[in-house]
């Protein structure tokens, strides 16, 4: 690289490694990969018309921190909220959701994979791997270099977490798409989308877009705090019943459960104001709007009529409990309606609005919580070798058979205007279940509100029902999405 | 409904274990059922049991491997582990009187070659070693049980306490506070 260089490049570039060695002390096989990342992060910038000078100060080994010099020996016992996710996977089902930011321009991938080097330090809790305890999986720390990869499937196909060191991430690009898929024991859409928030911030700044830290945005040059990898669900209150989790089975959606996991994903891309008005002229929120239209799609789009539809809502507990938490800290509630009840009238909505006000109440959640705490601690200290297939049979009966599907609302996304600028759109889409055919999940960035559907059937009627119901309001929708993939 | 692709055409990812799972358990079931039968029809000794066993260690080794840690180590003590019992078994129920000699040395055959992956790449392998710690460690509490409790006086009952008591002390000088922080994340109840 050194070769045409002037004298002061050459020192400057040659003061550059000096300082990047002491900050990377990796196996050899991590070591070359970092330092070939930086190479062709720096032959990029150079390319784009940046003077090298300007290309090592953005690339700067101070950057790095002290993360990859240290050895790998902090460990994290999982949350409650987390603690099924290991024992009810199985192979190829997985719980994950992916959070993606579509920018103006194709992404660089040199820059992006250096922009993952730089953020991953401030998120100690994600640079881990699963491993088995005697009692529980914990997190450990892996200290290596994470990759990115170019995105070749459909969102939120498993991953492999077995192999030493093996992250329970992923960074995946594709042309102006950046993702970043987690598996739910790490995090829940709160604590993702700060690392996704951070991650393209950071490879904006790298990519010459001047940024500042200002509000939720998070500085990953900063120290993560204890609150950032605390486990909140013991700090909720401690009074009152626990309950929440039986239920029914609800009906389905029709058609035949694809193989392929996900068949299909669909994004509804609205107007957010459009949508907003909409859902003021039922005077209810998008939410309690959304399920409304939710309902009559899935009645529309399932041939059963006796028994109910239940939809499952997840309910930041941050909004009870103000925390910065990075880790789960979400519980869920169904909403539910009898099938014959759900026609196109303001009934429905007046209903769905009780049952909200209801079930995410403070009180509802607490309660869900200490029924958590209550099985968490019950089961505490039985042998993981005996929890995980009992429980593996416990979720095999009752699975996602008591909801019809989901609809995740991560709300409104914000970003700094000199970032918010070069930034097209999001999305969120959650992974798929056992037996629901439809998981939804919504996103607001700007005026820009995408819905995703995420399929395990081929049969369109769903989706076809909601986006002329969404029309019928007058909400002007563009749909996006990805090839059917049905056996 | 117009959708417009924005995604990569053309690949997606089979979950091709999943459905071989899927198709396999039909046979193993077959097979499981059909030798419970026959054994309960045909009567005399419980080789059923190894059988199903058998079965048991193909399923877990071979098709529904493990999701988390699965790394040399594990798998191979794992494997070991369940070879004694199948070992066992087939003492207890088809032909006696050679396990108490058999079981020991294969147990400590496991020891040494866990030994030997583990101190051949000690910094990553590190992070890997607590089913072998685990092991030592039972290895070591059975061995002093048999020679002082049951008074089994063999050679390979010896040279299994001496090699786990080897594996586990050199384990805690080389590791030192690494080793106390593994065992703290390995029982940790939170």
């Amino acid at each position: 690289m050194q070769k045409g260089l002037s004298e002061t490049d050459r020192s400057a570039l040659d003061a550059y490694l000096v300082n990047y060695k002491r900050h990377v002390l990796l196996s050899r096989q991590d070591n070359a990969l970092l330092l070939t990342d930086t190479e062709n992060a720096i032959v990029s910038l150079i390319e784009k018309g940046v003077p090298l000078t300007e290309a090592l100060s953005r690339l700067d080994a101070d950057n790095l921190g002290g993360f990859y010099a240290r050895p790998a020996i902090v460990w994290y016992p999982l949350d409650d909220a987390a603690k099924i996710y290991p024992l009810s996977m199985k192979h190829g089902q997985m719980a994950l959701f992916r959070l993606s930011v579509c920018l103006k321009e194709d992404v660089d991938p040199s820059l992006l994979q250096m922009a993952l080097t730089f953020t991953i330090k401030r998120f100690p809790f994600f640079a881990t791997t699963v491993k088995k305890g005697f009692f529980w999986h914990y997190l450990d720390s892996s200290k290596r270099r994470f990759n990115i990869e170019p995105e070749q499937c459909l969102p939120c196909q498993p991953m492999t977490i077995s192999r030493s060191g093996s992250p329970s991430f992923r960074v995946l690009f594709y042309k102006n798409r950046i993702s970043v898929e987690f598996f739910h024991i790490l995090t829940d859409g709160t604590g993702g989308m700060a690392f996704l928030k951070t991650l393209v911030s950071e490879y904006l700044r790298i990519s010459g877009v001047s940024c500042s830290y200002e509000g939720d945005m998070i500085d990953p040059n900063g120290t993560p705090t204890e609150d950032e990898l605390s486990n909140q669900f013991p700090k909720t209150e401690h009074k009152g019943k626990a309950s929440g989790f039986m239920g029914k089975a609800a009906l389905q959606l029709g058609g035949r459960l694809s193989r392929t996991r996900p068949c299909r994903v669909i994004q509804f891309q609205m107007d957010a104001e459009q949508l907003k008005e909409a859902a003021k002229a039922h005077q209810a929120t998008i939410t309690s709007y959304m399920l409304s239209k939710l309902f009559l799609a899935c009645r529309q789009a399932s041939d059963e009529t006796d028994g109910f539809f239940n939809i499952q809502i997840p309910v930041n507990m941050r909004k009870f409990y103000p925390s910065r938490t990075m880790r789960n800290f979400a519980m869920y509630c169904g909403i539910q309606i009898s099938a014959e009840k759900i026609d196109d009238n303001a009934d429905l909505i007046g209903e769905i609005k009780t049952q909200m006000e209801a079930k995410t109440s403070k009180e509802k959640m607490s309660e869900m919580v200490r029924s958590t705490e209550h099985i968490v601690s019950g089961v505490r200290y039985v042998p993981l070798f005996i929890k995980k297939p009992i429980a593996g049979i416990i979720y095999g009966f009752l699975g996602d058979k008591a909801f019809t599907t989901t609809l995740s609302n991560l709300g409104v996304i914000t970003f700094p205007d000199a970032l918010a600028g070069h930034i097209q759109s999001m999305d969120f889409v959650l992974g798929t279940a056992v037996v629901n055919r439809a998981n939804c999940s919504l996103v607001t960035f700007g005026n820009t509100s995408t819905l995703s559907i995420e399929k395990l059937t081929a049969d369109p009627s769903f989706e076809e029902s909601l986006y002329a119901l969404l029309e019928k309001d007058g909400i002007t929708v563009h749909v996006e999405g990805s090839e059917l993939y049905a056996n | 409904m117009r959708i417009e692709i924005t995604y990569p055409k053309g690949k997606n990812r089979q979950n091709g274990r999943g459905e071989m799972l899927r198709w396999m358990r039909y046979p193993f079931i077959l097979a499981a059922m059909a030798c419970i039968i026959v054994n309960v029809a045909t009567k005399g000794k419980l080789w059923s049991v190894v059988v199903l066993w058998s079965l048991f260690m193909a399923w877990r080794d071979i098709f529904s491997i493990d999701l988390v840690e699965f790394n040399r180590i594990s798998q191979f003590i794992k494997v070991g582990e369940q070879t004694c019992i199948l070992l066992v078994l087939i003492d207890l129920l088809l032909a006696p009187g050679w396990a108490q000699t058999v079981v020991p040395i294969v147990c400590f055959g496991i020891l040494i070659v866990a030994g030997v992956l583990f101190f051949s790449d000690m910094e990553k392998q590190k992070h890997n070693m607590m089913p072998m710690v685990f092991l030592s460690f039972v290895s070591l509490v059975l061995s002093l049980c048999l020679i002082f409790v049951w008074k089994w006086y063999q050679w390979p009952v010896y040279v299994m306490a001496s090699l786990s008591f080897v594996l586990l002390s050199s384990c805690i000088v080389i590791l030192g506070k690494d080793f106390s922080r593994s065992l703290k994340k390995y029982f940790h109840a939170r």
